[in-house]
């Protein structure tokens, strides 16, 4: 098939990705579903240890990570868009970023632990940092995979991608980014915001 | 790199920042007239909101087939009811 040929278009009704991805992705949002659920209904039966812990938190950190998140999902949107649209060759330019957003994610996430570590606060302190670790440090996994996937994509997007299977691939690392970007919105109000 | 920068998910991106400070605002210790409970509902609500945006912008569930959009916007919805209802209880 020539590049002429390829279907880049964005048409209505057509699943961006890989189906299976988003397969995945719908099953992974209902876990974290069950976990804020999880969270939420033991902070209600035990509140004051709750809130107490929940005010140790450094909010700023927090935030600080939903921002570098947002950056690198806009970024990894508008590398997408280059490719399928070929704007421009901006797509490793804007990958590159978009990894140094997710590696600064894990930077903040390190000096946060580590504060609450080097306090004498680990996972069997109380019950909020139990969920704390627990929850922060799965979504820290599909960090780390994400990066991974974010690398892949930077590889892919150095050489034109002339396939419609090439396109389908880069859209569907991009959904498993966005997807982390997501979680990440919800777990951050959650552990740190609401009193 | 225009053509990108105008991109209408730039303004999605522009909006995502503008919440998520106003989020943060709001989760810090702002004295104002509204409750601990109030703001709670408030932040949640603006994160799932915000989730939303991501999924069908960042995502393009927007113009992805019905069932992917019922899907998602389904978990958005339910998500958003019991967490305000586990808060709230």
């Amino acid at each position: 098939m020539t590049e002429q040929q390829i279907d880049r278009s964005k048409a209505p009704g057509k699943v961006p990705g890989e189906l299976g991805v988003w397969m995945f992705v719908l099953g992974d949002m209902c876990i974290f579903a069950l976990f804020f659920a999880v969270y939420l209904f033991y902070r209600t039966e035990d509140l004051d240890v709750f809130v107490s812990s929940q005010q140790t938190l450094n909010q700023n950190f927090g935030a600080l990570n939903t921002i570098l998140l947002l950056f690198s999902s806009w970024f990894v949107a508008l590398a997408v868009i280059d490719v399928r649209e070929q704007t421009g060759k901006f797509a490793p330019k804007l990958l590159v970023l978009a990894i140094c957003c997710g590696l600064g994610f894990i930077l903040v996430k390190f000096f946060e632990y580590r504060e609450k570590l080097q306090a004498g606060i680990g996972i069997t302190t109380n019950d909020f940092y139990m969920y704390y670790y627990i929850f922060t440090g799965i979504h820290f996994i599909h960090v780390v995979i994400g990066l991974a996937l974010l690398l892949m994509m930077w590889s892919a997007s150095r050489k034109e991608i002339t396939s419609e299977n090439g396109i389908r691939m880069f859209e569907s690392a991009g959904i498993y980014w966005h997807m982390v970007d997501l979680l990440w919105i919800v777990l951050f109000p959650l552990l740190y915001l609401i009193r | 790199m225009n053509a990108l920068l105008t991109h209408h998910v730039t303004r999605i991106w522009l909006m995502l920042v503008a919440a998520t400070g106003m989020s943060w605002w709001m989760g810090g210790d702002h004295s104002t007239a509204l409750s601990a409970g109030q703001m709670a509902s408030i932040v949640l609500v603006i994160a799932l909101l915000k989730v939303r945006f991501v999924l069908r912008h960042f995502m393009e569930v927007k113009s992805a087939g019905r069932y992917l959009q019922l899907a998602t916007d389904g978990w958005v919805v339910i998500v958003a009811a019991v967490l305000l209802y586990l808060y709230w209880r």
